[in-house]
């Protein structure tokens, strides 16, 4: 950890990290009611709970009852150059009194416009007017929420011409200026710098520690030339030495693993997440150690 | 219009395959093409579009077929593009349109009207059913005036094909049946029974007195609306079903 960064650790702005936790999956129903899982916290995606009642909000409410929840939604389209969808953001604070969440996070991204939804996480070119919105939008969000939003840094495939900025500059002037916090994807910097072909470490080096909420770990899919963001494989060995020296620079941050494809059982996301346990510890021990 | 909304705009455009510069708006960046980078989103449009679709209508899927689904799914979504943030609602006009798009095999529309029903009732509003055990205290005074609803999932469909035994088929993953016309068009009813969505054909008569509660008539007047010889046995029988099934709910002005 740099010396800025431990400066900035001691003015953290996150809440104490929770611990190790998964995706709320309809697969895990069973065995999460069946017996109580060595997990922390849970991550529901809110926009599955926006619904009126029935089985989906009927586990929701049993599992809140055991495990506590952060709501990590991909509709609020913060980036899109249009007002906040009201709607939208009175169902998702709706959601928010039942549960009474950690936090609550979406992307750095937009997902549609002009009443026109993709239904995709598409990547902001990093221009000044995009921070300008997002700075505006994600403080309106915020005053209706009463507290700081968690947004996420999105995998992308393309880049826009007009973009002059690095996403990792970008990103961080955001945060500060919209005084939000992140939720650092490091599956998405990892496949979003082979895509893009950036190093990875530049991306890290540059986040703000005071405001990492938390961290998402996952798998992507292999093609011949790039990489894609499936969640539909365990977490590769190079995003888990980038989650190694992410806890070296950030410290001990709230961590999940996303499967949202090919969903095995329980036990074996149980298992992987012990590995981010592990890393998690050991990055600790030697902070502690040196310091 | 802003840079940011008119590349937005751009984007779309593309996503939807209409008229656009979307390509001029991207980075060279070495590696892949602008081309092959921006296909990426079309592509994976359409793959989430369509497996939302098969997602609400498996049985029209599995009656249809991969291929013939995928192209049906296609035409439609290009011209429905979705508009709202959730995809529940996405596919709500699909089973008329298909109606349209088979005018001849009306057991397709059928089969995906009966598909979103179900859908529909499985994260539907809940409501507490009455039981058998709150009736067993009613007094006189309570049969004459209760008011019961239906659960509010509960909907009514017409099939005019043997719907049902295709959707029990491929449930059971059996080869269907041929499709039969019914001598006269049949009623099913939708709903939600604990967390699972249920259906089941009813006859007119019974359809008429569910008709007649759900639209708020007082249990009693809708009784006497039944004009059949038996109507005590056969309202007697069709209670207690109502009631094993979770269909009836107290409404609000009940005793």
């Amino acid at each position: 950890m740099s010396p800025a960064d431990k400066t900035a650790s001691m003015n953290k702005l996150t809440r104490e990290s929770p611990g190790f936790g998964l995706g709320l999956r309809p697969a895990h129903y069973a065995a999460l009611l069946e017996q109580r899982a060595p997990l922390d916290w849970l991550e529901i995606i809110s926009e599955n709970f926006m619904v009126d009642g029935g089985k989906p909000m009927a586990m929701l409410d049993r599992l809140r009852a055991d495990y506590p929840m952060a709501m990590h939604g991909v509709a609020l389209s913060i980036g899109s150059d249009e007002p906040v969808d009201r709607h939208y953001l009175a169902r998702l604070k709706r959601l928010a009194e039942r549960i009474d969440p950690l936090w609550i996070s979406d992307h750095l991204c937009w997902t549609g416009f002009n009443g026109r939804n993709s239904h995709d996480l598409l990547p902001l070119p990093y221009t000044e007017e995009s921070a300008r919105l997002l700075v505006r939008k994600i403080g309106q969000v915020q005053h209706e929420l009463g507290r700081r939003l968690v947004l996420e840094n999105v995998s992308s495939y393309l880049g826009y011409g007009m973009s002059d900025a690095t996403e990792w500059d970008f990103i961080r002037a955001v945060a500060d200026e919209a005084d939000c916090l992140l939720l650092l994807d490091v599956n998405n910097i990892y496949v979003s710098s082979v895509n893009h072909g950036f190093d990875a470490l530049d991306f890290l080096h540059a986040m703000p520690a005071n405001r990492i909420q938390q961290i998402h770990l996952a798998g992507h899919s292999t093609h011949d030339d790039h990489l894609v963001d499936t969640h539909d494989h365990p977490v590769c060995e190079e995003v888990w030495a980038l989650y190694d020296i992410a806890c070296g620079m950030f410290g001990n941050v709230a961590t999940m693993i996303e499967r949202d494809d090919h969903i095995p059982e329980l036990p074996e996301l149980l298992h992987e997440l012990d590995r981010a346990r592990r890393i998690a510890i050991r990055a600790e021990t030697f902070e502690r150690a040196v310091a | 219009m802003s840079a940011l909304a008119s590349l937005q705009t751009q984007f779309i455009d593309y996503l939807h395959d209409r008229p656009n510069d979307f390509l001029s708006t991207l980075a060279d960046a070495g590696g892949l093409a602008k081309a092959a980078r921006a296909h990426i989103y079309f592509n994976a449009y359409r793959v989430r579009l369509i497996d939302t679709l098969k997602d609400s209508f498996d049985k029209t899927w599995a009656w249809l077929g991969d291929e013939r689904f995928e192209s049906t799914a296609l035409a439609w979504v290009a011209d429905h593009p979705p508009s709202q943030f959730s995809l529940r609602p996405f596919g709500r006009t699909f089973a008329d349109w298909l109606g349209a798009a088979w005018p001849d095999d009306p057991e397709v529309s059928e089969l995906a009207r009966l598909d979103w029903a179900m859908r529909q009732a499985f994260d539907g509003a809940d409501a507490e059913p009455v039981t058998g055990a709150t009736l067993a205290d009613f007094g006189d005074d309570d049969w004459a005036q209760v008011v019961f609803r239906l659960h509010p999932t509960a909907q009514w469909l017409l099939v005019t094909r043997n719907t049902l035994d295709l959707w029990h088929a491929m449930d059971r993953s059996d080869a269907p049946p041929q499709v039969d016309v019914l001598a006269r068009p049949g009623r099913l009813l939708v709903w939600r029974k604990g967390f699972q969505p249920h259906f089941r054909s009813i006859d007119d008569d019974e359809a008429a007195m569910l008709e007649a509660v759900a639209s708020g008539t007082p249990f009693a007047a809708a009784c006497e609306s039944v004009t059949a010889e038996d109507a005590r046995t056969l309202i007697g029988g069709w209670l207690a079903r109502w009631l094993d099934d979770g269909l009836l709910v107290v409404s609000a002005n009940a005793p």
